[in-house]
């Protein structure tokens, strides 16, 4: 034992020192040499196109709250400003006024320089949104705004200063018949009801000095005495603010508003969305891939057959949502048609009559869940992993050794004549893996529905899946597991992609092979589950096929398990399975095992409940990666005997927030052995605030949050060790039952700057020191050794234990830990990391609105050369060193003999 | 109506006087606007959209502000409280600072100071945010140079003795090589091991401890010896 612990201790300390050495960083020349960032923007749902400055550009508001103006030649991002998160900054009207655009979002109303991205003004306006507000309709005039607020029972009309943003006039206009079920919606100048209880129209002229509404029955505008409960929607026709297209169940309206009155344009049953440009009416159908742009004119009702289109979009595109039509002036006179498309994918499409010129994917504005897939190694090293014969006696290994080895080389062989007879780039989908596993597949599934495999080297697209039923599961989660990794050939990976149906909220599961993007099973791998999924979870323990079984629990607590055959597994192994749930909002945390399932019947029973409350209530439960290793079993102290961490597979943390009876902000973490349901340990902060970011792993848990007393970022690192001695020494059970808590260190520092999202590095074998990955608020993502964040760092002095840095309770941000370092990302939702074969490397995604992507040294590259290493200076040193022992030998031969002869 | 709202708040005032801040917060409260101005490095060579929409004001509370054609900014809708501003940029470093504003709107500006909150250093609002200067993200690649190499402690452990071991011999006048020897340390006879035992275990003390003392000159002389030859 002591001698198996040696070694790795003394590479600790070898690992240490190569930490203390102060550059871990990047040089300028590495700048994109293992990076990669893409810029997205969010759904589009106001546009202007820009005529005024030249590249023209389209400015686009969008719903992550992003005003961008994007290129019309290539959709690159011109500029982007990132307004305020939530409700405040959900851009609500969007204006254009020649070089100027206007946007309306909560409070603010901003005017920009559409060239130089500049703030030109800025009004707030004094206008306290009312409670319980359901709909808000804005008319920005020349230099007013009319705000019309729809509540339950009324609508508030506010006029507002557009300079000043000072109320000039204020009218209730009370309207009974106004509750949650009414649709409304603004066009142009009026704000325009359905109640369907009514079967009427209500219209409500906003600027009219006393706005009072007139209604109108639905049969006036051609929708007949429609179903109850049918869907009502109301579109704005961009392009004719004083249009509105009314959709009632099939029915479809285009209306043209008159002042308080409303009268039907045309039918346009059938088509998906429409949108005017130049007196033109565009109305776009879909079938399958092929979108066909439809021209009416607006006045006389003829069609305008050579001003329409058809074009196909690529495939995987979702159904269209929104269009945006606009005429151009080309150079000799005529006219040019854009139409900017967005779909239910996300994806933005610019289209003119040629066929799409650009197309953006938004959906990765949203990346919801991210994991990281081995590829499948070269032909030539697949034969390694045929099995070896059932009875390995020697004669039979050696052909089989022999067989492989000629197949490889043959291999090697048709490979090298393929490179030199061909010169076609290999196609995208066949990717394989390198020699130190560096590349992956990174699989992003999206809150669009769409789920795609990314090449890390490139950052290009290489597949991609959209199931249009497919949502996130609450709390915007979807869940990716890998089931069987490309390490079992010759059967294939497979992911899995757990959410729920946009419509039902049911279960949907989305099997795939990650390397191909195919689906697995029928119907392209979709699965509608009949049951709600509350939780699930994937075993650790592979099928005869290896395949691991996701175990799902639905909202009866009833267990189901895919794929279906994956029971036996879970009867096997249904002594060591645990369960635990906590329900949004609850105050208790619960603990099942399964061990009462019998074939066909798989149960949950309850073995433990631990209420955590405390006076608030569950916000977050943390657990540690399944496959995480942990090198090093304790640390040396100063006196040279050891301290045993206490690595508990099982622990979770688990945080609960509320109030105290101060009525002060309070955080209680609680680490829960989710076995057992015995808490080990709670720490408790009182006067704190969110967001809290929780990082947990191998003994240790780093925590950040706001210290509302000195008003500062603080994050706290607890370590837990079992002590001098060790329990057992080769397993952990968190049933055994210890005499003696573990210890738990603990320590807090400050940080200058908040957090966005953090999380950790992960290695194959775990040698290499943990570095903490923080995406701070400026928009950048700092690397911190976890030996900074060490809670033994010694805060007086006496014996100091070797690498502890005396205690400093400010921590320093250098700009060298910056990992994306001139890159600014906003709205960081989570960061990703995933083990190399390397050891000393580890890849990283940040996701948000943004993708960045790097590759990470942690301890520096201590298993490889350095990619500056001088092959040929220690060449020409190691030739120079043996020319010069040579000619030395020689002459002191040569001396040794003159003086023999003296 | 509102009279009776007016009552129901003062009482709140008379039972639970400190709540009232937070109470306020979904009803009509207060806010205040911060001013300012970035200063824009002279050496800053990007494009006016880049540098526009790459730099923005944030606080700590997510209250944003962007910057107008001139550098002039406003974060506007911020309730009474402490928060630090923040200018973020991507090529160059400013200084964040903190902004009180008390609840009748009075506001304070002073550097931010996270271990002493109660230090005041006063700094003016309008706020002037100025650069401290670039961003340094890349490390510098180190570059061969001679007089680096030479300096290595290594280089110098290596080098220096073998210039000792080829220059002194060489010394071709006779004198100096005479005083040499000269100056080499009279011969000791060498300690046996055994005799050091015996010392050690059998010999009385007062004998030790002279032995023990000796020792370390006895043996470093031998060595020197090897050398030599």
């Amino acid at each position: 034992m002591a001698a198996g612990l040696k070694a790795p201790l003394s590479l600790l300390l070898l690992l240490f020192l190569s930490h203390i050495s102060p550059s871990v960083g990047l040089y300028e020349d590495q700048i994109g040499k293992f990076d990669w960032v893409q810029q997205y923007v969010g759904i589009v749902t106001h546009s202007v196109f820009d005529e005024s400055t030249v590249p023209r550009r389209i400015v686009v508001a969008t719903s992550e709250n992003v005003l961008a103006a994007l290129a019309t030649k290539n959709g690159d991002i011109v500029w982007r400003q990132v307004l305020e998160s939530g409700e405040n900054g959900r851009v609500e009207a969007l204006v254009g006024e020649g070089q100027r655009v206007t946007s309306v979002a909560g409070r603010m109303v901003r005017t920009w320089d559409t060239l130089t991205a500049a703030l030109v003004h800025e009004t707030y306006l004094t206008h306290t949104p009312h409670p319980g507000l359901l709909e808000r309709a804005v008319v920005v005039g020349e230099s007013e705004l009319v705000l019309g607020e729809v509540v339950a029972g009324s609508v508030v009309v506010t006029t507002l200063d557009r300079v000043s943003g000072s109320p000039l006039d204020h009218t209730n206009v009370v309207a009974p018949w106004i509750s949650t079920d009414t649709k409304c919606g603004s066009a142009g100048k009026s704000l325009v009801c359905v109640e369907l209880s009514l079967s009427l129209i209500f219209v409500l002229l906003l600027t009219a000095p006393s706005p009072e509404f007139v209604s109108q029955p639905l049969a006036s505008v051609g929708l007949e005495a429609p179903e109850p409960g049918s869907q009502v929607l109301l579109q704005n026709v961009p392009g004719a603010p004083d249009h509105l297209i009314i959709q009632v169940g099939p029915g479809r309206r285009l209306v043209h508003l008159d002042g308080n009155s409303l009268h039907l344009v045309r039918d346009l049953g059938g088509s998906q969305t429409s949108a005017v440009a130049g007196g033109v009416l565009y109305s776009l159908t879909q079938v399958a891939h092929v979108v066909t742009l439809g021209a009416v004119d607006l006045e006389t009702g003829a069609e305008v057959g050579e001003q329409g289109l058809v074009v196909e979009l690529p495939t995987h595109t979702g159904q269209a949502i929104s269009l945006y039509v606009h005429h151009y002036q080309t150079s000799d006179g005529g006219s040019a048609l854009r139409a900017l498309l967005t779909c239910s994918d996300h994806s933005l499409h610019l289209l003119s009559s040629a066929g799409v010129v650009w197309w953006r994917e938004e959906a990765m504005a949203r990346v919801v869940s991210v994991e990281g897939v081995d590829l499948p190694v070269d032909g030539a090293n697949i034969n390694f992993q045929d099995p070896l014969p059932a009875s390995p006696d020697w004669v039979s290994s050696l052909v089989h050794r022999v067989r492989t080895q000629v197949s490889q080389v043959s291999h090697w062989v048709s490979l090298v004549m393929e490179r030199s007879d061909s010169t076609f780039p290999a196609p995208l989908h066949t990717l394989y893996r390198d020699q130190l596993n560096l590349r992956k597949l990174l699989v992003l599934a999206t809150a669009s529905g769409k789920i795609m495999g990314v090449d890390s080297w490139t950052g290009e697209v290489v597949w991609r899946i959209y199931v249009s039923e497919l949502t996130p599961l609450e709390g915007d989660k979807l869940l990716l597991y890998t089931q069987r990794t490309s390490a079992h050939f010759p059967h294939q990976p497979q992911c899995v992609v757990v959410g729920k149906h946009r419509e039902t909220g049911e279960g949907v599961l989305v099997a795939f092979n990650p390397n191909t993007g195919e689906g697995v099973g029928d119907r392209g791998g979709v699965m509608t589950l009949g049951y709600t999924i509350i939780q699930a979870l994937l075993l650790h323990h592979p099928d005869h096929q290896y395949l691991k079984p996701v175990v799902l629990v639905d909202d009866t607590m009833k267990l189901h398990v895919f794929p279906a055959g994956g029971e036996s597994v879970v009867l096997q192994h249904k002594d060591s399975i645990f369960v635990h749930l906590a329900r949004p909002g609850s105050t208790h945390l619960t603990g099942y095992t399964l061990r009462f399932s019998t074939p066909g019947n798989l149960v949950l029973r309850e073995v433990w409940r631990v209420c955590v409350g405390g006076g608030g209530i569950v916000t977050g439960v943390y657990g540690k990666l399944a496959w995480e290793k942990v090198h090093s079993p304790g640390r040396v102290l100063a006196d040279r005997s050891v301290l045993y961490k206490y690595v508990n597979p099982n622990l979770a943390v688990v945080t609960t927030q509320g109030y105290d009876h101060l009525n002060k902000n309070t955080l209680t973490l609680y680490l829960v052995d989710t076995v057992s349901g015995a808490v080990i340990e709670s720490v408790n902060h009182k006067k704190v605030s969110g967001p809290i970011h929780v990082v947990h792993s191998e003994n240790w848990v780093v925590y950040t949050f706001f210290n509302d007393k000195y008003r500062r970022f603080e994050v706290t690192s607890l370590e837990l060790f079992e002590g001098l001695s060790q329990a057992n020494a080769t397993a952990f059970s968190s049933l055994g039952g210890r005499a003696t808590p573990p210890i738990m260190e603990r320590q807090a520092y400050i940080l200058p700057v908040g957090i966005q999202a953090a999380t950790h590095t992960t290695t194959e074998k775990g040698i290499t020191t943990k570095f903490i990955l923080f995406a701070l608020q400026t928009g950048n993502v700092m690397q911190m050794s976890k030996w900074l964040l060490d809670p033994r760092r010694p805060v007086t002095g006496g014996p100091r234990e070797e690498g502890l840095l005396p205690y400093i309770p400010e921590l320093r941000l250098s700009p060298h830990d910056m990992i994306t370092y001139n890159h600014t990302l906003p709205r960081v939702s989570s960061i990703f990391t995933a083990p190399t074969g390397l050891e000393s490397a580890c890849v990283v995604l940040v996701y948000g609105l943004d993708l960045f992507y790097t590759r990470m040294f942690p301890s520096k590259m201590f298993d490889v050369l350095k990619d500056d290493f001088d092959h040929y200076l220690i060449g020409g040193v190691v030739l120079a060193l043996m020319a010069a022992a040579l000619t030395t030998r020689k002459l002191a031969q040569r001396k040794a003999l003159k003086q023999a002869w003296k | 109506m509102l009279l009776r709202l007016v009552v129901i708040l003062c009482a709140c005032v008379v039972v639970y006087g400190d709540l009232m801040l937070e109470d306020e917060g979904n009803g009509a409260v207060d806010t205040y606007k911060i001013e300012g101005r970035v200063v824009r490095p002279d050496s800053s060579l990007q494009s006016p959209a880049e540098w526009f929409a790459s730099t923005k004001i944030f606080t700590n509370g997510g209250h944003l502000g962007f910057l107008k054609e001139d550098g002039s900014f406003v974060i506007n809708n911020v309730p009474s409280g402490s928060y630090v501003v923040q200018v973020m940029n991507p090529t160059f470093v400013y200084e964040p600072v903190r902004v009180d504003i008390n609840s009748k709107g009075k506001i304070r500006a002073r550097a931010v100071n996270h271990i002493q909150p109660s230090n005041v250093v006063q700094m003016p609002h309008p706020l002037r945010m100025k650069s401290l200067g670039p961003y340094r993200y890349f490390l510098q690649r180190e570059q061969w140079r001679l007089t680096d190499t030479l300096m290595n402690p290594m280089v110098l452990m290596t080098v220096l003795p073998l210039v000792l071991m080829m220059v002194l011999p060489r010394l071709s006048d006779p004198e100096t090589r005479k005083e040499m020897e000269q100056i080499q340390m009279p011969k000791v006879d060498t300690p046996e091991l055994s005799e050091i035992i015996t010392a050690i275990f059998g010999g009385g003390s007062g004998g030790n401890a002279q032995c023990q003392a000796n020792q370390p000159k006895m043996r470093s002389r031998p060595n020197r010896r090897k050398d030599k030859s």
